[in-house]
């Protein structure tokens, strides 16, 4: 299934410029295709990756500048990479935004639609279509459920991307495919602080998360990026030895989501990351292409800007409560959960198509680097600038930059970006342990010499301060001294504490250094945080009822309460509560959590229950407070006095 | 009796389960006092009416209604006590139960201006010690260690 292609790379003279030196192409290319990874998509996924060239073909570039609408600077068809990244001067604020597709109009999208249906029955795309599963709504409850209508009203403000736009971009994807199916990954290959990154980096012409699969948004134009970290053998077993030959995987790292830092990586031996021979397998998300270890369906966490007060409220209620109070959490599985945070399902099931050498469908490479001018001079956006305030769809900036312009810190720093700057390459952690043990050993040296002369000082100072003691005349002398004293004093103690944690640390050099002697690189998950892990299945038995009823019954709520508004205005209070009551009993029937219920509400009412008795015996309480702290102050001394 | 032993220390009760045993009591020894008393009260009276059924006055059927709930509850909530502190598993549940409709009642009476301050700061304590994480972990290991 190669396609024609798939060898064929552009391979211009000359090596690659990278951080540490250089690196020639072809050796660059290589070890690149040695490692590159497997896509796993789910099915029913609409968009792969593309090269940029045929994308930028089907766009048209625009401009906004502040305070005006979007200008057209050049038409579709005529724009090409050359044409893309022609300096061009705007004040300060523009934004540059490629546009990839005019959304259907309503013929075309019946017409879409019409096709897709009837695709749908027949047999053979019924193998590509996507199966809904659990929804995200049954696996929150009421809080998280109108947080999320509040999302969902939202989108009538904020700019998004057009419905229609996701079926017109999937229809021009698909003719682009048939003219020439391609598959393309951009390769970057960096060299830093003994690490050799290979970063693949992939581009979407669409993110259909919102519009295909329930999830946050829709945009234009998808950069996602997966890094391989190896290491070179030991020069001694370099000979003659091409650099692909001589790489040493050693972590992979792949962008998800709101994840940064230590937690986006995994050590090549994690049994997490799963392998066809050396090519690390990830797990695409449907629509948002988000990459995951594991194959599953992820529950991902968004907050709203203006809900973050409420957010940080709520967290330290739940601090208060569970720490302070000691009250069992009322969400044991999820303790990070939070009410004001919008749950969203993103489907990594791996199920679909499979990009990769030996696969469904194999990749082509193309070679990134400094020298590329498309990523280096183009700092717009990749697809339509939607104006939303919240940027979920407006389209990302190239590999290079930030929507706002700043570098990538992936791009910059690809090894800070996965929390790896501070971690040497494992034939280099020997070496540095033992510089650094000798420089602690130095240390320790100076300090004993310092120590032993400041206590020498600090006891002549100590005799002489004797001999002025009472000496009535010398007073002002004698404080001077004391002052002195309590100084050298403070200063010996602190030299002393460093000589004691100097030695302690040198002890555990020493076993550090026998660990990785032994070969031994320490654990092998210590460095995550917050790892995702894809929802167990058996969470989330709930019946179709179940599904339907939580889909449905915050909007049952709000057309019941015009209905009382409008009907039975005088009822209002009693019918909303009886309303709610309903809903809330039923739903808890149907998902066995009648006794969750039943804990909540007690607690709800216990605190109403305590605010109406510090409403009415304030002041008692406040004495009552007092003479419990005066009895026990009198208790605790009493029991001094008996021991 | 080996078993027996095992099985005791299996289940290390905690302080706060013995606390909260003890108000189930007071609180439950309080209702069936309160609820023998109104029955003793208004019984009598209830005997002396002559005519039947029709001719009980409201007040008075509702005073010897209330007591005998009353002295059902307390009953109810002894039961429910003894059964939480040898940790049965339906136990817990059944006095968070209780405590909810307590308080419930009791903001309801706050409201008809007929509060029972006593009892609602009884159940707002009781209520805080069963979602006590000790009490949880209790109740958690005895399911465990049920066969």
């Amino acid at each position: 299934m190669r396609t024609p292609d798939a060898e064929i790379t552009p391979l211009p003279a000359g090596s690659l410029v990278v951080n540490d030196g250089e690196i020639q192409y072809s050796d660059a290319l290589a070890a690149l295709r040695r490692f590159e990874p497997h896509i796993c998509y789910t099915r029913g996924e609409q968009f792969y990756p593309i090269d940029v060239g045929r994308y930028v073909k089907e766009c048209s570039l625009w401009v906004k500048r502040p305070d005006q609408p979007a200008e057209l600077l050049v038409p579709q068809g005529e724009i090409s990479l050359e044409e893309l990244v022609k300096p061009r001067l705007e004040p300060f604020g523009s934004i540059f935004f490629l546009k990839f597709i005019e959304p259907l109009d309503l013929i075309e999208l019946t017409k879409y639609s019409i096709n897709q249906a009837i695709l749908k029955i027949s047999s053979k795309v019924d193998l590509e279509r996507f199966e809904l599963g659990r929804g995200r709504l049954a696996r929150v409850g009421y809080g998280s459920r109108f947080v999320d209508a509040l999302f969902s009203l939202t989108l009538v403000w904020r700019g998004r991307v057009p419905g229609d736009t996701a079926a017109a971009a999937a229809l021009t994807y698909q003719r682009l495919q048939s003219e020439e199916k391609r598959f393309t990954y951009y390769g970057r290959v960096v060299r830093e602080n003994g690490w050799i990154a290979l970063q693949y980096w992939y581009f979407y012409p669409f993110n259909n998360w919102r519009s295909g699969f329930f999830g946050v948004n829709d945009h234009e134009g998808d950069w996602e990026m997966v890094c391989v970290y190896c290491c070179e053998e030991p020069k001694s077993s370099q000979v003659d030895k091409p650099l692909v030959e001589r790489l040493v995987p050693q972590w992979v790292a792949y962008a998800s989501h709101d994840f940064s830092g230590d937690d986006l990586r995994r050590r090549w031996d994690d049994p997490e990351v799963v392998k066809h021979g050396d090519h690390p397998v990830v797990y695409a998300g449907a629509g948002s292409h988000a990459s995951y270890f594991t194959r599953g369906e992820y529950m991902a966490e968004i907050e709203l800007p203006f809900l973050s007060p409420l957010v940080k409220l709520s967290d330290k209620i739940q601090n208060l409560w569970q720490n302070t109070l000691r009250q069992a959490s009322q969400n044991p599985e999820n303790v990070e959960f939070n009410i004001f945070r919008i749950p969203f399902v993103d489907y990594a099931r791996g199920d679909g198509l499979t990009i990769g050498a030996g696969q469904d469908q194999e990749w082509q490479a193309i070679v990134l680097d400094e020298q590329t001018d498309w990523a280096m001079q183009y700092r717009g956006l990749w697809g339509l600038y939607a104006q939303d305030p919240i940027s979920g769809e407006n389209a990302p900036a190239g590999p290079v930059y930030n929507r706002n312009g700043s570098m990538r810190v992936s791009w910059v720093d690809p090894l800070a970006w996965a929390g790896l700057d501070k971690v040497p390459p494992p034939v280099l952690a020997l070496p540095l342990l033992k510089s650094h043990q000798q420089q602690v050993i130095e240390r320790n040296r100076e300090l004993k010499v310092e120590i032993e002369q400041k206590s020498q000082l600090l006891q002549k100072m100590g005799v002489e301060a004797a001999a002025l003691l009472n000496q009535a005349h010398l007073n002002s002398v004698y404080q001077q001294q004391e002052k002195q004293i309590q100084q050298l004093s403070a200063e010996l103690s602190a030299l002393r504490r460093e000589l004691a944690t100097n030695r302690e640390r040198l002890q555990v050099f020493e076993g550090y250094r026998e660990q990785l002697k032994n070969g031994d690189r320490g654990s092998l998950r210590g460095h995550i945080r917050r790892a995702h892990t894809p929802t167990v299945e058996e969470d989330y038995r709930f019946g179709v009822l179940v599904e339907v009823f939580a889909a449905i019954n915050v909007g049952v709520l709000m057309v019941a309460i015009v209905l009382l508004i409008l009907f039975a205005r005088q009822y209002l209070l009693f019918g909303l509560a009886a309303l709610i009551g309903a809903l809330v009993f039923l739903e808890a029937s149907f998902r066995r959590q009648l006794s969750r219920l039943i804990n909540s509400l007690s607690i709800g009412l216990a605190i109403v229950s305590a605010l109406v008795l510090l409403f009415e015996f304030f002041w008692q309480v406040v004495v009552a407070g007092v003479l419990i702290g005066g009895f026990f102050v009198i208790w605790e001394n009493l029991k001094e006095l008996r021991s | 009796m080996k078993k027996a032993k095992a099985g005791k220390k299996r289940f290390n009760r905690p302080a706060s389960i013995t606390i909260a045993t003890m108000l189930q009591i007071a609180q439950g020894g309080g209702l069936l006092v309160y609820g023998i008393y109104q029955l003793l009260r208004h019984g009598w009276a209830l005997s002396e009416t002559v005519g039947g059924w029709r001719y009980i006055p409201f007040p008075l059927f509702e005073s010897v209604s209330s007591g005998l709930i009353l002295t059902a509850l307390g009953l109810f909530t002894l039961l429910v006590a003894i059964a939480f502190y040898f940790l049965k598993e339906w136990a817990w549940l059944a006095a968070m139960t209780m405590q909810g409709l307590g308080l419930f009642v009791g903001l309801v009476n706050y409201a008809r201006h007929r509060p029972n301050f006593l009892g609602m700061a009884l159940a707002v304590v009781l209520v805080m010690y069963l979602n006590h994480q000790e009490v949880q972990q209790a109740f958690r290991r005895s399911k465990h260690a049920d066969p």
